[in-house]
């Protein structure tokens, strides 16, 4: 119907089957038989067929209005949907990534074709926000085995010594010790997720630590204050521990690692984070993309 | 400096009944001394004062041996008898020792087969001590949670235990449940240390033999470091159910001062070693006995 209206409504405009059917692109032959199929739909002759010139009959000028009007509504149809396109994919990261780096990642994107608008927040609000949809897609915390990334967690803020990995058992009290001045260990809102906080609860626990030995700090800022005027320390990645300036070992006596997955509430969304932008991603985070 | 004392437990994770009794003057600090719990392995003191009071009467006979069978234990933890792998004859009066130096739960269960739980219980109420009931013996403490998991996850029987309480102090675990089990309150244990290290109705030898066989303790890890030295005689008891960990013992210096340290506490780490935790028990008794001693001078 809208292809046999298209021609209908270009050959009426030409006042002529050959430059009405060049207008829109399709050979004279075909915009004949799609007028014809239309005249044959409708129950009527739209257009008088004159050697000289091709006329409206009466009928013809009665439906040309709409024809148009259907014409039209198929064009704005298909100039939205460019425009959906268009519109950039609203994605949500976790917070207190370096601005460069995020720039970095927008500009890759776009060469990929890709037009990013990012937003920082910690993973409950993400989580939330993809599910209410606020935002086109997140990068969810998960266990790294169902993770697109993965990315190891080690410790931030201990002075270099040595290479090496650093043993959360230093952190164990000796008898003689003051409680008092316990060193504490720091997780940040990012690493408020079972699969690390709830391992590291644990490991500390059966390595002799006291149970205050560990805490949740407010936000990665907080948690690194902290550590830059004591002697706590941070779990963290490299990454951001070089963007806190600070030192980072891995961890010895335990194994920590982030899951990173692309929740997206279209498929087509997920898919352009998770296998067109893969590698920029992974570099964005200082994570190893996953199979 | 009460709750100094119960901060320092608190940021080891421990919930404490504490009493420190000044042995002279009868003055004393405490934290819950009325609250009962679960008495584990301190039942053996009365249970040693029992039996050799009824040896002292004849109504135990402590000339002939007795055969204990063995425990044949192979976990990390008990010791004596209970990791014999062949039966035993040995006298009443040696059994006493292993059960109370070794904290030796076959042997302290022989003893129970000649003085059964009630007989103990009500020898405590012959003594005046109503806070300290004895209900069975420690057969029953070997069938905890502890023995179902596979080791590397006992961790898991102390979240149990941990978690399990129901309204009214009951608890889940049978060993637990303040009903069921054999209880004590840190006042009743310093009531009992009082009735070994003054004189009292019990027997002079009976009293004489339990301090000796408290003072040749094994189990050394909890308050012993911080009260020990060579100005002072340290004796005592441990006591550890999942994760209750107490001691009840007596500092005697060597200028005639002498201190009823009790400690019975619980914990809500699930860990099964928990050196720091042990350390805080010393710490927060120590306190109380120095704040004590300050008091009256």
């Amino acid at each position: 119907m809208l292809a046999a209206c298209h021609a209908f409504t270009s050959v009426s405009a030409h006042g002529s089957f050959t430059l009405g059917a060049a207008a829109i692109g399709i050979p004279q032959p075909v915009a004949s038989r799609r007028v014809a199929a239309l005249e044959a739909h409708v129950g009527g002759r739209l257009l008088d067929r004159s050697p000289r010139q091709v006329a409206l009959t009466d009928f013809g000028r009665e439906l040309l209005p709409s024809a148009r009007r259907l014409v039209e509504f198929a064009e704005a149809v298909e100039r939205s949907a460019e425009q959906a396109r268009r519109r950039p994919l609203e994605f949500a990261l976790p917070e207190h990534i370096a601005s460069w780096r995020l720039a970095s990642l927008v500009a890759d994107a776009r060469r990929r074709d890709v037009r990013l608008h990012l937003a920082a927040a910690n993973p409950r609000t993400r989580a939330v926000s993809v599910q209410a949809r606020e935002v086109r897609a997140s990068l969810l915390p998960v266990p790294p085995a169902e993770g697109s990334w993965s990315v190891a967690l080690g410790v931030v803020g201990e002075p270099p010594k040595r290479k090496g990995p650093w043993y959360l058992e230093t952190l164990r009290l000796g008898r003689g010790d003051d409680p008092a001045l316990r060193r504490r260990i720091w997780l940040s809102a990012e690493d408020d997720v079972p699969h690390v906080r709830d391992r590291l609860v644990d490991r500390s626990r059966a390595l002799g630590l006291l149970p205050g030995q560990v805490k949740l700090g407010a936000s990665l800022v907080s948690a690194a204050a902290t550590v830059s005027r004591s002697r706590d320390l941070l779990i963290g990645t490299a990454v951001e521990a070089e963007d806190l300036r600070m030192s980072w070992s891995p961890l010895g006596d335990l194994s920590l690692t982030r899951g990173y997955q692309v929740e997206a509430s279209s498929h087509e969304d997920g898919r352009r984070l998770r296998d067109v932008l893969r590698v920029e991603i992974a570099e964005l985070l200082g994570a190893e993309p996953c199979a | 400096m009460l709750s100094q004392a119960r901060a320092a437990l608190r940021t080891a994770g421990l919930r404490g009944c504490l009493l420190v009794r000044d042995l002279r003057t009868g003055e004393e600090l405490a934290i819950d001394p009325d609250r009962p719990m679960p008495a584990a392995s301190l039942v053996k003191v009365p249970l040693a004062m029992a039996t050799l009071e009824r040896v002292r009467l004849g109504i135990i006979d402590g000339s002939s041996p007795v055969t204990v069978a063995p425990g044949r234990l192979e976990t990390p933890g008990p010791v004596g008898i209970s990791r014999f792998r062949h039966p035993v004859s040995l006298y009443v009066e040696d059994l006493v020792h292993l059960s109370t130096s070794l904290s030796d739960n076959s042997a302290a269960d022989a003893l129970f087969a000649l003085t059964p739980p009630d007989e103990v219980t009500a020898g405590l109420r012959r003594w005046a001590v109503d806070g300290f009931t004895v209900r069975h013996d420690m057969s029953e403490l070997t069938r905890t949670p502890v023995e179902l998991f596979p080791t590397g996850q006992t961790h898991l029987a102390h979240v149990l235990a941990s978690a399990g309480s129901t309204p009214g102090s009951g608890h889940v675990l049978a060993q637990l449940d303040i009903t069921r089990a054999s209880i004590a309150t840190a006042r009743a244990c310093a009531d009992v240390l009082q009735l070994l290290w003054t004189p009292s109705v019990v027997d002079p030898g009976v009293a004489r033999r339990v301090r000796d066989h408290m003072a040749a303790g094994v189990h050394r890890q909890r308050l012993t470091p911080d009260f020990v030295s060579d100005a002072s005689r340290w004796s005592s008891k441990t006591g550890t159910l999942l994760h209750l960990r107490h001691e009840m013992g007596v500092v005697e210096h060597d200028d005639g001062q002498g201190f009823v340290i009790v400690a019975l506490t619980e914990s809500e780490v699930a860990a099964v070693h928990q050196p720091q935790a042990e350390a805080a028990m010393a710490h927060a008794a120590r306190y109380l006995r120095d704040a004590l001693r300050k008091e009256c001078g």
